[in-house]
């Protein structure tokens, strides 16, 4: 019953739920904007702001975008810029208390939130339409005129050590932590955007104050704006609201290639009566053209093959649920399976997973198959497109990550993917012998 | 994760006003009703030009009218419903028909009713209709895939028993309800499941599953005839009775009760609980503003816990209210050594707000985000879907007519219910703990 409000702070990018948004390569066509709708600038400051205009919404959503996150951080004070993130609600000049930047937007309806992942963050502010102007100066606000005073940043020192808490507490959220900070090898990934207790407690003022001075620049950001407005009207308002933006250099990117496959094992314990298993390695990234084959992959064992489910589930009810997972972040991604089941039954369940994994790499694919994986792509992203700050977020991390990828892109390369291809990106990242796994046990 | 997970069981289990219907009320939010021979009401929402279409049929079958023979049944239906039916003979089946084609389909219980939702495009209505059809009448409930699939449902159970967050609600609410049907669980609980038999669930289900239980909403491009076609011919061979009896009635009087759990965990979840009043009473509107002065990111309770001493994380309020009654629950997870100071301010919030009138602005404030948060929670087909048919089954006015109750809420209103409803003297408190001080310094990675 809890977290189903939405809440500031929402923190971390993913567990796992938030895998499937599309991303791509693609850059925006010169002149013409890449979808009908959508209109993109670069306001006078160097602020990238784009609009997707969508008659009859009665919703508008503003997203920032800010390309920097965990990966860029440092060893010794990793989960600084998700604690960072967290001062950006915590008063401004014109709104010195944070229930000051809530209170307007919720008077109205609208709530405002934040995510920090690994290498880009994100801001929303949603609002009925007839309230976007104050959305907007609310989130030019937030960016221009955050104060992060030092006593509020001792306080929200322990909000953020009772989110870890929370995470450390919960035995799913435990269990993909464990993975996660495993799975990179050494690929700058390796840095998981919570941090922990030591880290957290070393991010000092000045290490919040230097991330935010380095990455928060008008030259490293993008604000989207979607909603039944005019785009012309819409450039004006952000080019005023966001004037004072910071301004510096753009930070480097330190890209880096997929780290080599290595066997691993990571075993833990937490309280409780199921034991969870995830196994899985580092992959392709959205600057691959294997990034659809993947996405195939992941909707045949899981969302529209189900695979996994079929024979640990429904064939023999060893595992409580069984299901795959695919993170793309620009130059990697992380791919996994992953079960819940009795503690007894945990070494049986990770040789299934991996017969189901070999299965890939063995076995060609029939076309039913994998039509259907295309057919449940293509209608999962044309079917989850109703809300305006999904959208806003879409193009507003899209663009400073430059994987944005319209619609009609995404489904003309996913129905290229072939059988060769799946066989092929399985027996290039699924090999059984050098995965990443992970057993929490009670 | 896994789809039926995909739509909350309890976000939205709150949908409940006052009143009863006016006449025509709700015309201009292109909401149309009809019933069906059987009894089956059906809602439509017509958006046009959207090329979604959202299905949620809801059946008054929650766990409220288990019985100690059929303890844990509607848990147990949110699986078997999904095992397959005749056209599509197992879950496989079944779910691959819908996913392959894009689309969602998931089976959710509650306290009063279990839902089936399905949500594909638009060329894919009738694929839609038939799917809802066959699932509510035509499940197969295959002993042998029942027996394997309680299995997997005990073990998901005890998942639930191992996150302390969910584990701590659960027994929350059975302690504020108790005696009560509500206080029924609607995840279950693995002993229940493990004792469950199949042919009390199969009558279960049969008993539950008449016309007049059954409240369909459609939202999407399609106009309400064409709907309603659809729906007459999917849910032709629904019985339109008997009726079985409801059991609605009175909650049980508050009383202080007090709960530890030791979970063996690193984090205190402090939850404060009273029982209210249910759908029909005019309180609901303003425990609905009650709930939004104290529980939203500017409220009081974040404002106090978690913004000016950085106590939590996660605070909040909830007002999850039913045909009969409901509970207003303030929470806030902490470190253990903080438990008892939460608890105390968490209760102080309670007795701020019954002996202070709250101030103009602030209630002002609360009023509008109370009825601007709807326009916006309502944005996708599937939400609206489900508003519509929660709210129909619980008897609601139209949107505009619940916005009108929630904006005469008055000062005077928001302190009486508060007085009425939140005696700090009768509260219901569940708190974790972890079971050795050692055991917690150990989680500290």
């Amino acid at each position: 019953m809890t977290g189903m409000k939405s809440r500031r702070g929402r923190g971390i990018l993913g567990v796992i739920g938030a895998l499937a948004i599309a991303g791509g390569t693609v850059s925006w066509a010169a002149g013409a904007p890449p979808e009908g709708d959508i209109y993109r600038t670069v306001l006078p400051n160097g602020l990238r702001a784009i609009v997707r205009e969508r008659p009859g919404s009665e919703v508008a959503a503003v997203s920032v975008g800010i390309r920097g996150g965990s990966r860029d951080e440092h060893a010794e004070t990793v989960g600084a810029a998700h604690f960072m993130e967290h001062m950006f609600f915590q008063g401004t000049v014109r709104r010195p208390d944070a229930a000051d930047i809530d209170r307007e937007i919720e008077a109205r309806g609208g709530w405002t939130n934040a995510w920090t992942g690994w290498e880009s963050i994100n801001f929303q502010v949603v609002v009925p339409l007839a309230s976007l102007d104050l959305a907007i100066d609310v989130a030019a606000d937030q960016m221009v005129n955050s104060v992060f005073a030092p006593e509020k940043i001792d306080k929200e020192r322990r909000v953020v050590l009772e989110e870890l808490n929370g995470r450390l507490n919960s035995p799913t959220s435990k269990a993909f932590d464990l993975f996660l900070v495993e799975v990179f090898g050494d690929h700058p990934a390796r840095n998981l955007p919570i941090g922990n207790r030591t880290t957290i407690n070393q991010s000092t003022r000045e290490v919040l104050v230097a991330f935010r001075d380095t990455y928060f620049v008008a030259g490293n950001m993008a604000v989207a704006v979607v909603g039944d407005v005019k785009h012309e009207e819409v450039f004006e308002k952000l080019a005023a609201a966001f004037a004072g933006l910071r301004q510096g250099p753009v930070p480097p990117v330190n890209a880096a290639p997929v780290p080599p496959l290595a066997a691993r094992l990571v075993t833990d314990t937490a309280p409780g009566q199921q034991a969870r298993v995830i196994l899985g390695g580092p992959i392709v990234g959205y600057d691959s053209p294997d990034r659809h084959v993947v996405e195939v992959i992941d909707a045949v064992l899981t969302a529209s093959g189900r695979r996994l489910e079929r024979e640990l589930v429904d064939q023999r009810a060893i595992a409580s649920s069984a299901y795959s997972f695919y993170l793309p972040l620009t130059d990697v991604g992380v791919w996994g399976v992953s079960a819940g089941c009795r503690p007894g039954d945990a070494e049986t369940v990770v040789e299934l997973l991996k017969g189901q994994l070999r299965a890939l790499a063995e076995t060609p694919m029939g076309e039913a198959e994998l039509a259907e994986a295309k057919a449940y792509l293509r209608g999962h992203r044309l079917l989850n497109r109703e809300r305006s700050v999904d959208l806003a977020e879409e193009l507003a991390d899209g663009e400073v990550l430059g994987t944005y990828e319209p619609t009609a892109v995404y489904v003309e390369r996913v129905e290229a993917v072939t059988a060769e291809d799946v066989q092929r990106v399985a027996r290039t990242y699924f090999d059984t012998e050098r995965l990443t796994e992970t057993i929490l046990r009670p | 994760m896994r789809p039926e997970r995909l739509i909350a069981s309890c976000a939205l289990a709150a949908v409940v006003a006052v009143g009863p219907l006016p006449a025509r009320a709700g015309a201009a939010l292109n909401v149309t009703s009809a019933v069906l021979p059987n009894g089956v009401t059906v809602v439509t929402r017509e958006r046009p030009g959207s090329q979604v279409v959202a299905i949620d049929a809801a059946v008054r079958a929650g766990a409220r009218y288990e019985t100690p023979a059929t303890a844990s049944a509607a848990r147990f239906l949110e699986s078997a419903l999904l095992l397959g039916t005749e056209r599509w003979p197992t879950r496989d089946a079944l779910l691959r028909a819908v996913a392959g084609r894009g689309g969602q389909l998931s089976v959710t219980a509650g306290r009063e009713i279990v839902e089936v939702a399905v949500t594909v495009s638009l060329p894919d209505a009738a694929l839609g209709a038939e799917v809802v059809g066959d699932v509510l009448l035509r499940s197969r409930f295959d002993s042998e895939d029942l027996e394997r699939e309680r299995e997997v449902l005990i073990q998901q159970a005890r998942e639930r028993e191992d996150e302390p967050d969910d584990h701590a609600s659960d027994v929350l609410y059975q302690t504020v309800f108790a005696g009560h049907p509500l206080s029924q669980l609607p995840t279950g609980t693995s002993a229940g499941i493990a004792a469950l038999g199949l042919d009390e669930l199969r009558s279960y289900w049969a008993t539950r599953l008449v016309g007049p239980n059954v409240v369909v909403s459609v939202v999407s491009g399609l106009p309400h005839a064409e709907v309603v076609e659809l729906l007459s011919g999917a849910l032709a061979g629904l019985p339109a009775g008997p009726v079985p009896a409801a059991n609605y009635r009175p909650l049980p009087e508050p009383a202080a009760r007090h709960v530890e759990l030791p979970l063996g965990t690193d984090q205190a979840h402090v939850f404060l609980a009273a029982p209210v009043s249910g759908v029909a009473d005019p309180d609901r509107a303003p425990l609905r503003v009650l709930n939004a002065i104290l529980g939203r990111t500017s409220g009081r309770l974040f404002v106090e816990i978690r913004d000016r001493r950085g106590l939590a994380y996660s605070t909040y309020s909830t007002l999850p209210q039913f045909v009969d009654g409901g509970a207003f629950v303030v929470y806030a997870g902490t470190t253990p050594a903080s438990a008892e100071t939460v608890a105390e301010l968490l209760r102080g919030e309670l007795e701020r707000i019954r002996s202070q009138p709250v101030a103009p602005e602030e209630l002002q404030t609360a009023i509008e985000g109370e009825i601007g948060a709807r326009t916006i929670a309502l944005e996708t087909s599937a939400n609206e879907a489900i508003y519509l048919a929660r709210d129909t089954v619980f008897g609601l006015p139209p949107r505009d007519v619940q916005a009108a109750q929630v904006r005469a809420v008055t000062a005077e209103d928001v302190q009486r219910v508060a007085r009425t409803y939140l005696d700090p003297a009768r509260l219901t408190v569940v708190v974790t703990r972890p079971r050795a001080s050692a055991e917690a310094g150990a989680e500290a990675e």
